[in-house]
């Protein structure tokens, strides 16, 4: 599957909110469900279901889902 | 439903899923430090009425960290593990209670022979969690450390979740643990189905029998014919379970017969089935016969065929049975028992009727065999021998007890569904009476087949429910037992009986149950009806067995 495609169903699924409105622009704090919970959940859902690493430092700069789907489109 | 999830560690990821689901409530308290003050506070969650059943899963390493020598990890285990085991005791609770097993995650850098002593320990706590669920009937043990090993621990746990979150497991291990707690709470509510129809050829053996011949078709203990003799050894433990089997396949009779009788790799044999239609009739017909001649529901059937044709006939025939798709690859026939397993006849436990549940069924079809051949029915009744045990209900028939509220239909005057809980509930009230009966005869022991439950006040009575298993309707069983009630309440100064019947799609036949026995309808609207009788102008009822109070 298209990765962007896979990483859309899996926010939709942790964020509660339809595949539809998942916007990859949307800044973190802009997301009310995107908590910090939600923000490890989706890392981790990501690396388990994709394949992908996420190193322990970069954890944190993730604060949107363009920037996760940076790393990750190359691996 | 509402279940208490505790736990030692972060399993938030499985708390927010349970969120969102519609027909379970997880509650858990805040803080995953707590869950040992929980069950020691008699005015928290896990007190609480409305709770059904409580899930604790435990992580070993969290539970004995600190702990440094084998020594002081066992005292540690040794510890918690008693006090769990008193409160649970000491509380005449009648909830699920799920304590989990322990897992060592081998962290630690150590020697091949020292890695033993964390087997030690999970056996240390295995061991007496095994003996309390031998003692108390409502505890179960939570699988965590198969769930792990089936996965794999490199799998199971994530050390990433841990670092940042404080969760231990990875999100997939929290989603299985989540379809676990979900699978059993709903065993809890969810009716079983009763019968596996089986097709033969490429089903229970590889190949056709009129095709391949005897010595041609796959079935042996190893190497490719091992697929159909391990789904087989699978499928008998399902009847061992109290799964009726029965056969439709469209073969010649004694060709398939043969192998079932004779090869030397049929792990199911003649007497494992209850029914066998062997024949060139169209397999709807056969099911529809399998299912009245066992006189259960057809929606209680599951029908495996490997000819999706087969499959798709019968799905758009009799849309009540169950039809499961096939495995493509016969690789995973035996995991495909396992999913058959799960979806339909899950249980937590079984009952003693469960396991003589096939022979049970078979001497009924017997039963009914003679019933044809004896002209006189009367006299056949009477030669049965019937011998009808009744008594109120005991901790250990609740069981059983609400075994029967929850699956039969046919003989059930108003269907009402009960748990163990609500049974144990009832059971406990001084305004309740429930009579258990359990009947015999010359071909064998039929269980606990009837129930019925009284509500009692001052001088009036109601039968909340009459039910009876239909393998022994239609021998005026009930006669008996209604009879033997009514003089027993009438002992206990009750003048009036009141009674209801409420038509369902399936009970029929008890219709004119209370009609036949002299009880006078009061009220009647919407099919129900509402009855009552005057103990003191009860008539005469048949007997045909004898009854004895136990």
């Amino acid at each position: 599957m298209d990765k962007r495609v896979k990483l859309t169903e899996i926010a939709s699924n942790i964020f509660n909110i339809r595949k539809e409105e998942i916007d990859f622009g949307a800044k973190k704090e802009s997301i009310e469900s995107w908590d910090s919970f939600a923000h490890l959940a989706l890392l981790s859902t990501v690396e388990e279901e994709m394949g992908v690493v996420i190193p322990f430092e970069e954890v944190e700069a993730i604060d949107s889902l363009d920037k996760l789907f940076e790393k990750i489109k190359g691996q | 439903m509402k279940f208490v999830l505790l736990s030692n560690i972060n399993l938030e990821y499985i708390i927010r899923k349970f969120s969102k689901n519609k027909h379970i409530e997880c509650h858990s308290p805040d803080g995953y430090g707590v869950w040992q003050q929980i069950i020691m506070d008699q005015t928290s969650m896990f007190y609480e009425d409305s709770v059904d059943s409580i899930f604790i899963v435990l992580d070993a390493q969290e539970l004995t960290r600190g702990c440094v020598s084998i020594e002081e990890k066992t005292k540690e285990l040794k510890s918690i593990i008693e006090s769990i085991v008193n409160v649970i005791k000491r509380q005449k609770n009648t909830k699920k209670i799920f304590i989990s097993n322990l897992h060592y995650k081998s962290s630690e850098i150590k020697s091949l022979k020292s890695q033993n002593e964390n087997k030690r320990l999970e056996y240390i706590w295995f061991s007496e969690l095994d003996k309390l669920i031998n003692e108390q009937e409502n505890v179960y043990v939570f699988p965590l450390n198969e769930m792990i090993q089936e996965l794999g621990s490199k799998e199971f746990y994530s050390d990433k979740l841990w670092y940042l979150g404080g969760s231990k497991y990875s999100i997939k291990a929290q989603n299985i643990i989540s379809d676990k707690i979900e699978l059993f709470l709903n065993s809890l509510n969810k009716k079983r189905k009763k019968c596996l129809v089986l097709d033969l050829d490429n089903t229970l053996w590889g190949g056709i029998i009129g095709e391949d011949g005897f010595d041609g078709i796959e079935l042996s203990e190893f190497k490719e014919g091992a697929r159909y003799k391990d789904f087989q050894k699978r499928i008998k433990e399902l009847k061992e379970m109290g799964i009726l089997l029965a056969i439709c396949s469209k073969n010649n009779y004694d060709d398939a017969m043969e192998v079932i009788k004779k090869h030397e790799h049929m792990v199911l044999r003649e007497e494992d089935f209850v029914c066998t239609k062997i024949n060139w009739e169209p397999k709807t017909k056969n099911i529809k016969e399998i299912a009245s001649e066992l006189n259960i529901g057809i929606d209680s059937l599951v029908f495996i065929d490997d000819n999706p044709v087969e499959r798709e006939v019968v799905r758009e025939n009799i849309l009540e049975v169950s039809v499961p798709e096939f495995p493509k690859d016969t690789a995973k026939l035996e995991v495909f028992a396992h999913d058959i397993y799960k979806r339909y006849f899950f249980t937590l436990d079984n009952t003693i009727e469960d396991k003589n549940k096939t022979k049970m069924y078979k001497d009924n079809v017997l039963r009914n065999t003679e019933k044809a051949a004896s002209i006189d029915l009367e006299s056949f009744y009477k030669g049965l021998n019937t011998e009808i045990f009744i008594r109120e209900v005991l901790p250990e028939d609740i069981k059983r007890a609400a075994e029967l509220t929850q699956k039969t239909n046919q003989f059930n005057l108003t269907t009402k569904r009960y748990t163990e809980k609500e049974i144990s509930g009832f059971a406990s009230s001084n305004n309740v009476k429930i009579y258990i009966a359990s009947v015999s005869d010359k071909y064998g022991d039929n269980g606990k087949v009837s129930l019925v439950i009284v509500l009692i006040d001052d001088e009036n009575a109601v039968f909340d429910s009459f039910i009876m298993s239909c393998r022994v309707m239609g021998r005026y069983i009930e006669d008996q037992i209604i009879d033997y009630i009514e003089n027993d309440l009438k002992e206990n100064g009750v003048k009036i009986i009141k009674a209801m019947y409420k038509p369902t799609k399936k009970n029929k036949p008890v219709l004119n149950f209370y009609d036949r026995l002299g009880y006078k309808i009061i009220n009647e609207s919407n099919g129900e009806k509402e009855y009552q009788l005057d103990l003191s102008k009860k008539s005469m009822r048949k007997v045909y067995g004898e009854l004895i109070k136990k």
